[in-house]
């Protein structure tokens, strides 16, 4: 058993459990180390204090992060509608607008660690070119900035919706270098999806509902990393949006 | 769908409590865990390191310093049942830049967020610089002292996994998923909370931090 959400075989007979612990559920092998896992279903009035924190481009744009009160909702993140609006969520130590931050955890291995994150859009997908949205394991000295993920000293793998492409892509990034283009074949579009990113020892993975979509094996991040999401709008008219069901991250 | 609480819990007996804490995130969750510095100078904090979890550090030199983290103290914290209960923490320890420091890591229930272990209610495990193998530490509520019993796991800077299993007749503790020891006296009899304990003793320099990233608990 991998994840707790994503179990679909019969873990045990339904009236007479045979595991009395999460953790023998989370680790077939006793004997082998617990490794770092975060799990998150985003319910209740805000986003979990102790774990998250939010940022935007700068103090003076505008962007919301706040709990959807609809069925399955989770939390939904939503830019302004400035030129260059972004928020984002990260791992890091407080809210931060325009500022430099760096989460003040980064547990996930960046050649051994999972994340899954049920996620839609809520965005028209052709917004614009630079316009983009998605979530992903981030490290390094301001990694904990979304729009500094990718710049020198930090790096990064994502999952997103971006304007100016077809499919939903997956991107690696390091030191300021960007593998930005994959074309996994599937169009981008506002529904309900399962994305899973793994980080191995030389690829990162992109499996989308259940089947493995694309890897890359470019500008690989060597940092330590923290789960993040954000959305990002560029200089046209209209707001980026996305919400957020549920998020998991372990090392494999 | 999956109900979580058919992962670990039957419709046919009511579950008893339950708290998992994987220390994730930017803080610890101080509606849970409560830090106290009990002498000396110390820091808890999350790590920045990958399976890092939640660090207990001592740095005072010439001087014991101790820590530790309760549950809910100051509220209903003293929740798990000494006659039907379990607990299961990953914890490791190590000194920096001092090979003479003396350093202690605990982990398990206790009666009470102190430094006293030999007269208060307690069943953990225990690590002591001088001791070869980790040991298996009881107290019950008679002031009768403790019990120590030492398990197979060698003293070393990793991460070892400890259940520690209170029936109501024993003790029974397993390290790394093997049964380890099983305690019959002094055994605690009053309910207790999760605790997390680290202590340290730098005569000049240097540092001891004890690290925990899993602490599940529950009653039977």
């Amino acid at each position: 058993l991998e994840s707790l959400t994503y179990a679909t075989g019969t873990i045990n007979d339904r009236e007479t459990a045979t595991a009395d612990s999460i953790y023998d559920l989370l680790n077939p092998t006793p004997s082998a180390p617990m490794k770092a896992r975060f799990v998150d279903g985003f319910c209740g009035d805000t986003q979990d204090g102790f774990v998250w924190g939010t940022g935007t481009y700068s103090s003076s744009m505008t962007g919301t992060i706040t709990m959807a009160d609809e069925v399955d909702g989770g939390i939904k993140f939503l830019t302004g509608a400035d030129n260059y609006a972004s928020v984002w969520m990260t791992f890091q130590g407080e809210q931060l607008n325009g500022a430099e931050s760096q989460p003040t955890q980064q547990p996930f291995s960046p050649t051994g660690s999972v994340l899954i994150s049920v996620l839609k859009y809520t965005t028209d997908s052709a917004l614009s070119v630079f316009s983009s949205a998605g979530g992903g394991l981030f490290g390094g000295t301001n990694g904990g900035r979304g729009d500094q993920g990718g710049a020198a000293g930090n790096g990064g793998v994502a999952h997103q919706m971006r304007g100016n492409q077809t499919y939903f892509n997956l991107t690696t990034n390091n030191a300021g270098a960007y593998g930005s283009t994959l074309n996994t074949g599937v169009e981008k579009d506002t529904n309900w999806h399962c994305h899973k990113i793994e980080c191995k020892t030389a690829s990162a993975e992109y499996t989308l509902d259940g089947v493995l979509v694309g890897s890359r094996t470019d500008n690989l991040t060597p940092h330590h990393l923290a789960p993040q999401y954000g959305v990002f709008k560029y200089t046209v008219a209209g707001q980026c949006g996305m919400q957020l069901r549920y998020c998991e991250a372990y090392n494999t | 769908m999956i109900p979580y609480y058919e992962l670990i819990n039957r419709y046919d007996k009511a579950p008893g409590i339950r708290i998992v804490d994987t220390f994730s995130g930017k803080l610890i969750q101080s509606d849970w865990w409560r830090y106290t510095s009990l002498n000396g100078t110390t820091s808890g904090g999350m790590s920045d390191e990958i399976d890092g979890g939640y660090e207990l550090t001592s740095t005072t030199t010439g001087q014991t310093s101790e820590q530790i983290a309760t549950f809910r103290v100051g509220g209903p914290s003293q929740v798990f049942n000494a006659l039907g209960s379990t607990f299961i923490c990953s914890m490791k320890s190590a000194t920096v830049n001092n090979a003479l420091s003396v350093m202690g890591s605990r982990c398990g229930f206790k009666r009470d967020a102190n430094d006293t272990f030999n007269v208060g209610n307690f069943a953990g495990v225990l690590k002591n610089t001088g001791n070869v193998n980790y040991r298996a530490y009881t107290a019950s509520n008679s002031g009768s002292g403790t019990n120590s019993t030492e398990t197979s796991i060698y003293q070393d800077t990793n991460w070892h996994v400890w259940k520690g299993e209170l029936n109501g007749t024993s003790y029974n503790l397993s390290g790394d998923g093997v049964q380890q020891t099983t305690s019959t006296t002094k055994l605690p009899v009053l309910n207790m909370m999760p605790f997390l304990y680290q202590y340290g003793y730098q005569p000049s320099a240097g540092s001891s931090t004890t690290s925990f990233n899993y602490y599940e608990a529950w009653n039977h």
